[in-house]
């Protein structure tokens, strides 16, 4: 049970991980947006006491302002370099956490009240999640979001900018970021410089990658394999688990790179492509369809 | 002035690991194109595996040491033939090789974890050059002088190696477009182990000499590395493995410099302020010249 | 400035050492449709990378509709009414046929993120509309292919036509063909230059680079040709096809050497016409 509630979890940072991929921008940064909320939380709810909604909201909001920080000052890098310093986010969160023993109680931690920590809470997070990402989908933004990721440059010259788009998705990712740095927090009740570091970053995009990135169901079901599996692995294979969870991720962005979830495998299906005279998809420019085509210069 | 430059040579000394590391980290993003996140733990596992012969297997350190590079050499190119390989192969894109580095290095860090145990240890003094040497009241550590040598030979080796030399000719084909490469009869694939190699080597020796200088064998050596050798990549500018080497030497600099003269609690601060502040305003690096902010 | 929809300047690009177009001047007037020829490697795709800001040009000048866009991005020049196709049809993979097309009205929706979140009415009238304008666009450009289809797995004709649809989505006065009719069969390559007529009829300016010559003098009224990057000849394309230069580029003829000392002679002299 516990598990699943994790699996809960994981799934809306999954979702916010997915946000930013969504306009072709690969980000660790919701783990550091999960982390600066949970913290904030922890001090203000330790001090001012605070009700379980506002908390939440508050983590949101806050989610929100760094994404839109974040995004202001790293958007314009190149692709390689975004993703590199939003992992350094998430190092430098734990130096920061370290270092700040008075906000955050240093290396031993805080404690956070655990009023968000049921399943009413969590499940109606997810649903209001991913009743937003659903309705994104196919609405104007999300149209243009799917055209950055496939082809920037050709998004651009239907007169989308690629850097508002991505502006927005940071921001989306920093609204689900810091609504589940507040979740996980109240679940654990306890919060160290450990809760919110690479480890959850590495289940996270392995959830995204794993459910597949080019649709939100993906990283709801990517979370939810992620988290079980190495629950069921726990007993054979001990400390081992983890090994596990970074060989799937090498074997699933070779072999499957559309995830799990792929509503392109599903159309190529539905349309019948090969008993049609038209040529295979992927032809002789197409390369390997991800995300990825992206930085092809022009 | 006495500890003014003490000071100084001891952030001499420890950026030079950083330069070193991020020499490795560089040559492998600029010439593959590929962010290998996993670099990091190949410094973990030349320490790790260093260490393991000299306590375990009563091996000298410098046997241990070369063995240790040769060990992260090949976990580099085994990296490079699981993973990048294939995807290369399949043409897969920006962030297939990132996402499968990530894998990687999660593979390495619960294994260096699982083999190394919670607790950090040192390599046995008796085995390790510990003598210091003093130089008209200054103090210099063997681990530094080695590790200064190590980045002025590596640097050195290399740029000689990239610029001078058939193989560097090669590397800088492949690395423009690797089947046209092959067309003129280059061996790619030959060209990109070898590079494999060489980072991941270099990342295993930046690896042991942090251990050797912090006199601290953990897994964690290779996160601190990684932080610290991407700020001297993008600060230094990509594609230039001088100015990777230059400005690990300086944030090592740095970060001495504030912890004695402003607080030690602002060591990291002042390096990833540092880091920033050029990601934002100077994107390509001080001595960047090839951009790479999107177009 | 000028009443011209496309006035390109001495446009110079090069790479690396290669002179990809070299000072290059092209000026349509409104409702034209204008060719650009060349043999292969002439530059043509370079200049209509430039045109819609998908490259930046070494120097010269770029004016659309009478407004200086020379240094700005895509999206920007987009706005002020540039679309356009490419060689090498670059359609977004995992996209159905109407989605495309919709994705490319992005610049004529106006909906918000807040409208999408709380199904505001409006919103929901927009997505609809888009759909219903996007297979009017489809039936325009004649693409039978059904809409639900993945644009990658139509015939290169239907996905030629899908871009072009694409194109038409973002409601541009300027239109830019890159070799629309590769992998048309004669009939096929008729009915885009019909196409080609009724767009001029409605008020649009079109540049297209073609290959093939019965389409340019059937409907092109003026060409500029290219050849090794520099304007050859311009005029009316029957004019310019006979032109003995631009038919040695064009076929090249007699020897090799022979052809050489031609194009050399042809490059010395700038502009050509
Ligand atoms: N992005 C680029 N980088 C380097 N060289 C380029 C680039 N784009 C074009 N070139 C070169 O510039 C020259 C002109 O190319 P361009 O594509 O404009 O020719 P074209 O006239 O469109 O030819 P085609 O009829 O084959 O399409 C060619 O030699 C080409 O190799
Ligand atoms: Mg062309």
């Amino acid at each position: 049970m516990i598990t699943l509630q994790f699996a809960g979890v994981n799934a809306l940072f999954a979702l916010a991980v997915y946000a930013s991929l969504w306009t072709g921008v690969l980000s660790l940064a919701p783990v550091f947006f999960g982390a600066v909320s949970a913290f904030t939380f922890g001090y203000f709810a330790g001090t001012l006491g605070m009700t379980p909604l506002l908390g939440l909201l508050l983590g949101a909001a806050l989610g929100a302002a760094l994404g839109a920080v974040t995004a202001g000052l790293l958007i314009r890098l190149d692709s390689h370099y975004l993703a590199m310093a939003t992992i350094a986010m998430v190092l430098i969160g734990r130096v920061l956490i370290l270092n700040l023993p008075e906000q955050t109680g240093g290396a031993s931690g805080t404690l956070v009240p655990g009023d968000l920590g049921t399943w009413a809470w969590l499940i109606g997070t997810l649903l209001v999640a991913a009743y937003l990402m659903a309705r994104l989908a196919g609405s104007r933004f999300g149209l243009a979001a799917d055209a950055v990721r496939e082809d920037p440059a050709v998004a651009e010259t239907l007169a989308i900018s690629p850097r508002r788009i991505q502006f927005v998705g940071m921001v989306i990712s920093g609204v689900l970021g810091g609504a589940a740095g507040i979740l996980q927090s109240s679940f654990l009740r306890y919060i160290g410089p450990d809760t919110f570091y690479t480890h959850l970053g590495f289940v996270t995009l392995a959830a995204v990658v794993l459910g597949g990135a080019f649709h939100w169901l993906g990283p709801i079901v990517g979370a939810v394999v992620f988290t079980i599996l190495p629950e069921l692995l726990r007993e054979p294979m001990g400390e081992y688990d983890r090994v596990v969870t970074g060989v799937l991720l090498v074997v699933i962005i070779i072999y499957m790179p559309r995830g799990l979830v792929d509503v392109r495998r599903l159309r190529l299906v539905r349309s019948g492509w090969w008993r049609r005279d038209g040529p295979a998809p992927g032809g002789p420019d197409q390369g390997e369809p991800t995300a990825a085509r992206a930085e092809v210069a022009p | 002035m006495q500890l003014l430059i003490q000071q100084l040579l001891n952030g001499i000394a420890l950026g030079a690991v950083y330069g070193l590391f991020a020499v490795g980290f560089s040559l492998i993003l600029a010439k593959m194109g590929i962010l290998n996140v996993a670099h990091g733990t190949f410094a973990t596992w030349g320490a790790l595996s260093s260490y393991w012969l000299v306590s375990e297997q009563g091996l000298s350190f410098w046997a241990a040491l070369v063995i240790g590079v040769a060990f992260a050499g090949a976990l580099g190119v085994a990296a490079d033939l699981v993973a990048f390989e294939p995807l290369r192969r399949r043409n897969a894109g920006t962030f297939a090789p990132i996402i499968a580095s990530i894998g990687i290095w999660i593979v390495l860090l619960t294994l260096a974890e699982a083999f190394s145990g919670p607790t950090a240890t040192s390599y046995p003094t008796e085995s390790v050059p510990t003598e210091p040497i003093r130089v008209g009241g200054l103090l210099l550590l063997p681990a530094q002088v080695i590790s200064v040598l190590a980045l002025v030979a590596t640097v050195t080796a290399i740029h000689l190696l990239l610029t001078r030399s058939r193989f560097g000719a090669a590397v800088r084909a492949v690395s423009v477009d690797p089947r046209s490469a092959t067309i003129v009869g280059v061996n790619a694939r030959r060209v990109l182990v070898t590079v494999a190699f060489l980072a991941a080597a270099i990342a295993g020796l930046a690896g042991i000499l942090a251990a050797l200088s912090d006199n601290n064998v953990s897994f964690g050596i290779g996160e601190a590395l990684l932080l610290k050798g991407f700020a001297a990549v993008v600060v230094g500018g990509y594609g230039d493995i001088r100015g990777a080497a230059l400005l690990g030497v300086a944030i090592g600099v740095l970060e001495v410099m504030s912890a004695q003269y402003i607080s030690s609690g602002f060591r990291d601060a002042i390096t990833f302020g540092v880091l920033l502040v050029v990601l934002v305003f100077r994107p390509q690096g001080i001595f960047g010249e090839r951009q790479l902010v999107r177009a | 400035m000028s009443e011209l929809a496309v006035d390109i300047v001495g446009l110079t690009k090069a790479f690396g050492g290669l002179t990809a177009v070299d000072d290059v001047t092209i000026q349509v007037p409104p409702r034209r449709i204008h060719g650009i020829l060349g043999p292969n490697g002439a530059g043509k795709t370079t200049v209509l990378n430039m045109v819609s800001g998908f490259i930046q040009a070494d120097s010269g000048r770029l004016d659309v509709l009478g407004q200086d866009v020379t240094g700005m991005r895509p999206f920007q020049i987009a706005r002020r009414g540039v679309g356009r196709t490419y060689q090498n049809i670059r359609l977004f993979p995992g996209m159905t046929v109407l989605e495309t097309v919709v994705a490319g009205a992005y610049g004529q929706r106006r909906s918000t993120i807040a409208g999408a979140l709380l199904m505001s009415p409006a919103e929901r009238r927009e997505r609809r509309e888009m759909r219903a304008r996007a297979a009017d666009l489809l039936d325009r450009v004649g693409c039978r292919a059904p809409h639900s289809a993945l644009a990658e797995t139509l015939s290169y004709g239907d996905q030629r036509r899908v871009e072009i649809a694409r194109a038409l989505a973002t409601n541009p006065r300027v239109l830019l063909l890159d070799e629309p009719t590769a992998g048309m069969n004669d009939a096929e390559s008729q009915e885009v230059g019909q196409l080609l007529v009724e767009l001029r009829e409605s008020g649009l300016t079109l540049i297209l680079i073609e290959h093939n010559m019965r389409l340019v003098e059937d409907f092109c009224e003026t060409v500029s040709v290219m050849n090794s990057g520099a304007l050859l000849a311009e005029g009316a394309p029957t004019w310019c096809l006979e032109q003995d230069k631009v038919k040695e580029a064009y076929f090249g003829k007699r020897s090799d050497a022979a052809r050489i000392a031609t194009l050399r002679r042809a490059r010395r002299g700038p502009g050509g016409s």
